[in-house]
């Protein structure tokens, strides 16, 4: 037991840590600006009955699971890209395409949900080492309280172009990916929402990147057959669980009108 | 780390990182609230409603959920719906807050050294932040005026059911 307690305890340390308030604002103003970046890139679809579906959606998760600390902001970007990207902060933005290949609310919970566990789990802060306080590279904006906005806005600026590599090119870790999936599936099972539609969604997927090899998805993440493999283990795992669960496709289809 | 590994890294992290085996391990309510139900499945009576914060004692754990005790009620929640940290605070507040110490001198003299730092982050504001390339806040404010609220959210995911 006195082991078992003990990894446990090492996982909470990876998981969320200790963190204080510090950490909270660098995550909030790291996301911001990232997700402006992003936004000036990819402008919102526009198509509010679309936005206002994903944003409502998006914000009925962050019920059950969000940071009580972030506001989540969910959107559509106007992008050929199959893809969908977490922001530090709480700003969650699918491409365009990804919503045009999906057939079910079950296949949206399912992405939005794993990029909710990205920004739970603070995966970009982590792998970019951001802390708000002493020894991560915010302590030169923590400098500027004397006044010297240009070492606060060189130092945003060089993280900001970190992060939106890690989202656009590097990717996160395997390790990161496969625990978002996880997370995917189990809360679409809490909520309902059948996870075997969401891997319906992966072999959709699976066809666009075969005929589009230029999408991005192919780099930033670990190959879709292994993430596939890993989430029906998981739903085996918990078989009794799926049983009533719904792909709520006909709601998708009365919001989602994207031609 | 091999693959194997990896996985099984992963499989821990996510089917113990909210649960202990230990009996009344504290954890607490995550999101803005959580039923507490009679049996470790979704749609199964709801015994009381919990709050943002609230915290509950670990009795035991059965896949992705726990039997957790609160006050006098015992039932099962999805684990994932608890944390181990206690929130920090509310969305928003914390920017709020740093704002205000950031605009008042007073304040600021005798701001923590925690505040401090967030201050200073957060001190160059979206017009300073705006001269960093390539990022439309513009967008940005018309991205962040389309939240919902996290109530309207939760209604809407209820009304699936009607």
């Amino acid at each position: 037991m006195a082991q078992d307690r003990g990894f446990r305890q090492r996982a909470f340390e990876v998981s969320d840590g200790s963190l204080n308030t510090a950490d909270i604002i660098a995550e909030l103003n790291l996301g911001r600006t990232l997700a402006a970046r992003i936004l000036d890139r990819y402008p919102l679809v526009q198509n509010p009955r679309l936005q206002k579906y994903v944003q409502t959606l998006g914000a009925g998760l962050a019920y059950h699971v969000g940071r009580p600390e972030i506001h989540y902001t969910f959107g559509v970007i106007d992008s050929d890209e199959v893809n969908a990207y977490a922001a530090p902060g709480g700003y969650i933005l699918v491409t365009r395409r990804l919503v045009e290949i999906m057939q079910s609310e079950a296949q949206l919970v399912g992405v939005l949900a794993h990029e909710i566990a990205h920004v739970n789990e603070r995966h970009v802060m982590r792998k970019l080492n951001i802390r708000g306080r002493d020894g991560g590279l915010f302590s030169a904006a923590g400098s500027m309280i004397g006044g010297s906005t240009n070492a606060y806005r060189n130092a945003m600026e060089m993280l900001v172009n970190q992060a939106y590599d890690v989202l656009f090119a590097e990717g996160l870790s395997q390790v990161d990916e496969e625990q978002s999936d996880l997370f995917s599936i189990e809360l679409l099972l809490n909520l309902g929402y059948d996870p075997r539609d969401y891997l319906r969604l992966f072999q959709r997927i699976a066809v666009e990147l075969r005929e589009k090899s230029d999408q991005t998805m192919s780099k930033t993440h670990p190959p879709l057959r292994n993430r596939f493999e890993l989430m029906t283990q998981f739903m085996k795992e918990n078989a009794e669980l799926i049983e009533g669960t719904k792909t709520y496709h006909q709601r998708f289809k009365q919001y989602v009108r994207l031609h | 780390m091999n693959k194997s590994c990896m996985k099984i890294y992963v499989s821990f992290f996510i089917l113990f990182s909210f649960a202990s085996m230990n009996s009344a391990w504290a954890l607490f309510v995550k999101g803005q609230s959580a039923s507490l139900l009679e049996e470790a499945k979704f749609g199964a009576p709801t015994i009381a409603r919990l709050s943002q914060g609230d915290e509950v004692s670990v009795l035991e754990e059965n896949k992705t959920w726990l039997k957790v005790s609160h006050k006098s009620d015992q039932g099962w929640i999805p684990r994932m719906a608890l944390s181990e940290q206690a929130p920090l605070g509310q969305a928003g507040s914390l920017l709020d807050d740093a704002e205000d110490i950031s605009q008042n001198a007073r304040k600021r003299a005798s701001a923590t050294s925690t505040a401090g730092a967030g201050r200073g982050l957060l001190a160059g504001s979206d017009d300073e932040l705006s001269k960093i390339g390539n990022a439309n806040f513009r967008a940005l404010g018309d991205f962040e005026k389309m939240r919902v609220s996290v109530d309207k959210g939760a209604r809407f995911l209820e009304a699936r059911f009607e």
